[in-house]
């Protein structure tokens, strides 16, 4: 495994889950690994920043707006070519493509 | 719907780090709920499946309207409760600066508290990239603080 592989494994260990390896193999690393040992320190460190935070209150009152989509006619299925001509091109374009003469 | 619109509200902005976007996003989103609503698996949790439908449309925004996937950096992610106000608006513009997969994680993870497993299922990754996510997002925002000291 690679330093960065262990680093992942000792947060996961840190944040109270199931790393993909065992813990005292995490910890035996990080006994012998000063720069893993650091980052996960410092990484340690950075989560007390989120005490106390929380997102913040949001109100929104959609339901007049979705009531209006909802109550609005459903749009007619448009053809993607708009006029006769243009799908008798198509027609004939398909028709030479498949060999129908 | 009344019941989660606020709390999706904040989830939207948290992707979008834009309220009009994120209204936008909330109310295609539950439109598209309302029109699957037949095919919601009532043995999942109602929020997490919403969840779902949520995140594809502000994706789909970020991605139509070909904005930088930054939030503005006045934009509130975040509101502190009791806590040092300097310090919220520190992460809050950090993770403002974030890429968007990041921010989303370490929200769901530090504000909602959401174990591996649930975000696993909420972002629809397998855990072990939940794991090295979690922790390239944690790196980043380790980086953005520290360049703002």
């Amino acid at each position: 495994m690679t330093c960065e592989e262990w680093r992942v494994a000792a947060m996961a260990l840190a944040d109270g889950e199931m790393p993909p390896v065992s813990r005292a193999a995490i910890e035996t690393h990080l006994v012998t690994c000063d720069g893993c040992r650091r980052v996960i320190e410092e990484l340690q460190e950075l989560a007390s920043t989120w005490d106390g935070q929380r997102r913040p209150d949001c109100y929104v009152d959609l339901w007049p707006a979705i009531q209006d989509r909802l109550r609005r006619p459903k749009r007619p299925c448009w053809l993607p070519y708009s006029s006769l001509s243009s799908w008798l091109t198509w027609l004939r374009t398909q028709a030479w493509r498949y060999g129908c003469k | 719907m009344e019941r989660y619109q606020n709390q999706a509200m904040a989830h939207a902005v948290a992707i979008l780090g834009n309220p009009t976007d994120a209204e936008d996003a909330l109310q295609e989103a539950f439109l598209d709920a309302y029109r699957a609503l037949d095919r919601f698996d009532e043995g999942r949790s109602f929020y997490s499946w919403f969840y779902t439908i949520l995140r594809n449309r502000c994706w789909k925004l970020l991605g139509s309207r070909n904005r930088p996937d930054r939030a503005a950096e006045n934009v509130e992610i975040l509101a502190a409760s009791g806590g040092n106000l300097d310090q919220t608006l520190a992460l809050g513009e950090a993770l403002a600066r974030l890429q968007v997969e990041s921010r989303e994680i370490l929200t769901l993870r530090h504000l909602d508290g959401l174990s591996y497993e649930e975000l696993s299922v909420r972002l629809g990754i397998p855990i072990g990239t939940v794991m090295s996510r979690l922790f390239y997002a944690r790196k980043q925002l380790q980086a953005t603080l520290g360049g703002k000291r």
